[in-house]
């Protein structure tokens, strides 16, 4: 399998993550999961991929919505529009975008997922939060903690809050500090929660037809 | 060049080297020092006009690539020939863009697609060359 069936995201938290949820959900592996850390960003590499794609290939692409999600989306909607795909929505589909290739051009088939869910600006931990089990007394026992730190032992900004979060609540499982892919192998996270299905669901649409 | 005055003998290269006491035939060194002889010879037939180069790579040791594309280079300007050169080695492609780094301007990598009965041009800018060298995406 080359490049030419491939799903880029942001770091080995991503890919663990997904690959663990594909797992669990028996999508074929038909297309490999790439991390991209640090530079060049994922989002020059996706768009010299796409500049490089070839007749039939799939390029799936899972980023965090830092900060806005319009920013986010505008700056994968310019990437896009560069390469030639000329009708990007522009606001993205909740469900997780696919872009069929503009005719006549030898572009890939394209996916966009912005973490946490297409709406709300976040990051894969956002995501990650929406996968704790509903009834869950250690998430509010671990919630509950955090807030009590005082302010002056608090170093974490507010954007990191959620990765607090979920960090915490993995120290203090059966088996303390596993990896988010493992957490969920583990149990810990619910692979079957919506944001979960839909994640999974989009990943099959996109390689499926 | 030697030979060539009767029927009996063809002209042939010969090489004078600090290395043998007596000139040797071109032919005697490798394949990658008779290519390099070729690419420039061609060059210099080509002043002014225009020089296609059919696998850039055949004979060249993926060492001596960028060397090669760095005479290549020079030659071309000093002469004023434009080149084409075609490739399908990643060596080559590699080459070609650590010897441009040093003129961008004067080399640009064009990728051939097929798709159906066209073949469509896709043009590598220098950034993109850059990511995909980088980042282990196939350009070929």
């Amino acid at each position: 399998m080359a490049d030419s069936r491939l799903v880029m995201v942001e770091g080995a938290d991503d890919l663990h993550v997904l690959t663990n949820l594909c797992m669990r959900h028996g999508v074929p592996k038909s297309f490999k999961i790439e991390s991209n850390e640090g530079k060049p960003t994922v989002l020059d590499v996706f768009s010299t991929r796409l500049l490089l794609s070839k007749p039939d290939d799939i390029v799936g692409l899972v980023m965090d919505a830092n900060g806005s999600l319009e920013r986010s989306w505008q700056s994968v909607r310019d990437r896009l529009a560069d390469r030639g795909y000329d009708s990007v929505p522009s606001a993205p589909d909740a469900a997780g975008i696919i872009i069929d290739p503009p005719p006549n051009t030898i572009l890939a088939r394209v996916g966009v997922w912005l973490m946490p869910n297409n709406r709300d600006g976040g990051a894969l931990e956002d995501f990650l939060l929406a996968l704790m089990p509903n009834e869950s007394a250690l998430r509010d026992h671990a919630r509950e903690s955090i807030d009590r730190i005082p302010p002056e032992l608090r170093l974490f900004t507010e954007p990191k809050h959620s990765k607090a979060l979920m960090h915490t609540y993995l120290a203090w499982q059966e088996n303390p500090g596993r990896p988010y892919g493992t957490a969920i192998k583990a149990g810990y996270l619910d692979a079957n929660a919506p944001p979960a299905l839909a994640l999974v669901d989009w990943i099959k649409r996109l390689f499926g037809s | 060049m030697i030979g060539g005055e009767d029927s009996r003998s063809s002209r042939r290269a010969i090489v004078r080297s600090n290395r043998f006491p007596v000139p040797v035939p071109l032919r005697s060194y490798g394949d990658g020092v008779n290519r390099l002889f070729g690419i420039i010879l061609s060059l210099v037939n080509a002043k002014g006009g225009l020089l296609l180069i059919d696998e850039f790579e055949n004979g060249l040791h993926y060492s001596v690539q960028e060397t090669i594309w760095k005479a290549i280079f020079r030659l071309a300007n000093q002469l004023d020939v434009q080149v084409f050169a075609t490739s399908h080695s990643y060596d080559a492609v590699k080459a070609f863009k650590a010897a441009a780094t040093e003129s961008p301007e004067d080399g640009v990598l064009i990728r051939l697609t097929r798709k159906g009965d066209d073949i469509i041009p896709t043009v590598l800018a220098e950034k993109d060359i850059s990511i995909a060298t980088e980042s282990g995406i196939e350009v070929r």
